[in-house]
């Protein structure tokens, strides 16, 4: 139970596979926190926010055995099911449909490519204030339509509704947006600047 | 490279990877990834990326119960898959083969075999009835809770929210250490499930297929002494019916039964329906 001291997410994830509550308790000490503060920021209710902290936490413990190491980092799976599960609540259980499918393609065969590679250690290492400095850099124009998309619940065409804009701009603006967000953080690559 | 096939996909992956797609949509894309390596690969970059937005809020440090409730039901998820699979540590899709083979979305994140109803495929007594021995059958019960009736509640109702947190170490330990005695259905709804767990922490009333109440009707639950009056000591969420725990408000020293009806949402004085379970201690 002990010699849990720097394990890191996977290991926890693996031992949670096989059973071992305590490493659940430290998987949710190191991220309850950023899993509050994704839920909290989806579903605008801090109340609801923890139920869904609380689901997420329950699914993991449930689910830890189809965590795939090669396929990124388990604090994104954890965070990704807190995200499904908050988007859920904001819009229905019903919604979910439109969320699984492209997993299901995406899962049959992981692009395994140096890029990728690259890019996953990168990413691992940004710390939050990166992101939030890559995301407030981009257009506010793309900054909205992917935050109205991610953290809002919404798709794209109920952004394009929601901003007046064409579907096809707001299609664009998403696309545009990522790519932009990915570049602007691909500059930590180098470790240069925080 | 670029022909007419893959540029709706193209122009669909930022909303993809944001997760911002209509099913119809979805379903035309996940199609051609199927086959398409090149749209996979740049819907996967854009995916990876979306997925830091998953860091950029603010952390919000949990209050110290979310930690208790969280483990309290880690512990039942845990107790569950034991009673379930004798000791092999078979859970979430495992089992009943309800599931397939786990391959399906298992994507990272992938929240899909989560559903709120899977507490539900549990074999629900088949075989036996309503054994409270069972702990598998407790947890279920536990997990019914969490996901419908916990989950059902909005965050206006949290002045419960320590009986909630009482009712959850409560039946942790009455699976462990304490005593759970079976409710049996008296009145007019037969299919009525139900037992009242208590242990040192507290005792719960667990009831389950209870009619839906009108929205301002509750089920109360009552504790008689020997020869004495019931005492009012828990109400379920108005309105709801299904799978209902009512952690209670007092503890079960010197009371000989346990009953519960249908009253106002506020609670009433004393019962002024039949009753439709009960137990004696």
């Amino acid at each position: 139970m002990d010699e849990t001291a720097a394990r890191t997410d996977a290991a926890l994830l693996a031992a949670i596979a096989g059973g071992d509550q305590a490493a659940l308790g430290e998987l949710y000490d190191r991220h309850a926190a950023l899993a509050l503060g994704l839920a909290n920021q989806i579903v605008r209710d801090r109340g609801v926010a923890e139920e869904v902290v609380q689901d997420a936490f329950v699914a993991a413990w449930r689910r830890a055995n189809t965590f795939q190491p090669e396929r990124g980092e388990a604090r994104s799976w954890l965070l990704s099911i807190v995200h499904h599960r908050a988007i859920d609540r904001l819009r229905g259980a019903g919604a979910r449909v439109r969320l699984e499918e492209l997993d299901l393609a995406l899962a049959t065969e992981p692009v395994d490519d140096e890029g990728a590679d690259v890019w996953r250690t990168v990413a691992n290492k940004l710390d939050r204030a990166a992101i939030v400095a890559a995301l407030a850099a981009l257009p506010p124009e793309q900054r909205e339509a992917i935050e109205l998309a991610f953290f809002g619940g919404l798709t794209h065409a109920e952004v394009a509704e929601r901003t007046g804009q064409p579907l096809g701009t707001i299609k664009g603006r998403m696309r545009l947006g990522l790519r932009r967000l990915r570049n602007e953080l691909r500059k930590h690559e180098t470790g240069t600047d925080g | 490279m670029v022909n007419d096939e893959h540029e709706p996909i193209r122009e669909l992956s930022g909303a993809a990877a944001l997760r911002a797609l209509t099913p119809d949509e979805a379903r035309l894309v996940s199609a051609h990834l199927a086959t398409c390596a090149a749209c996979r690969a740049e819907l996967e970059e854009l995916r990876e990326t979306a997925e830091l937005l998953l860091r950029a809020p603010e952390p919000i440090r949990p209050p110290p119960e979310l930690r208790a409730r969280v483990m309290a039901a880690i512990a039942l998820e845990a107790r569950r898959a034991g009673e379930r699979s004798g000791g092999v540590g078979e859970r979430g899709s495992g089992g009943t083969g309800e599931r397939g083979n786990g391959r399906a979305g298992d994507g990272n994140g992938d929240g899909e075999l989560l559903a709120p109803s899977s507490p539900r495929a549990l074999p629900r007594s088949s075989a036996r009835r309503w054994d409270w021995r069972d702990l598998g059958m407790v947890a279920s019960l536990a997990l019914a809770l969490f996901f419908g009736y916990w989950t059902a509640r909005l965050s206006g109702e949290l002045s419960a929210q320590s009986a909630q947190i009482a009712e959850q170490r409560a039946l942790v330990r009455a699976a462990t250490e304490g005593r759970i005695v079976q409710m049996a259905a008296t009145g007019p709804a037969p299919q009525v499930r139900g037992a009242v767990a208590e242990s040192p922490a507290g005792a719960v009333v667990y009831l389950e297929d209870l009619p839906q109440p009108p929205p301002d009707r509750a089920y109360e639950v009552w504790l008689i002494p020997p020869g004495g009056q019931p005492i009012g000591a828990g109400l379920s969420s108005a309105g709801q019916g299904g799978t209902q725990a009512i952690a209670l408000n007092r503890p079960l020293a010197g009371i000989q039964q346990v009953a519960v009806t249908e009253e106002p949402a506020r609670g009433s004085p004393a019962p002024t329906t039949p009753i439709l379970a009960a137990a004696t201690l």
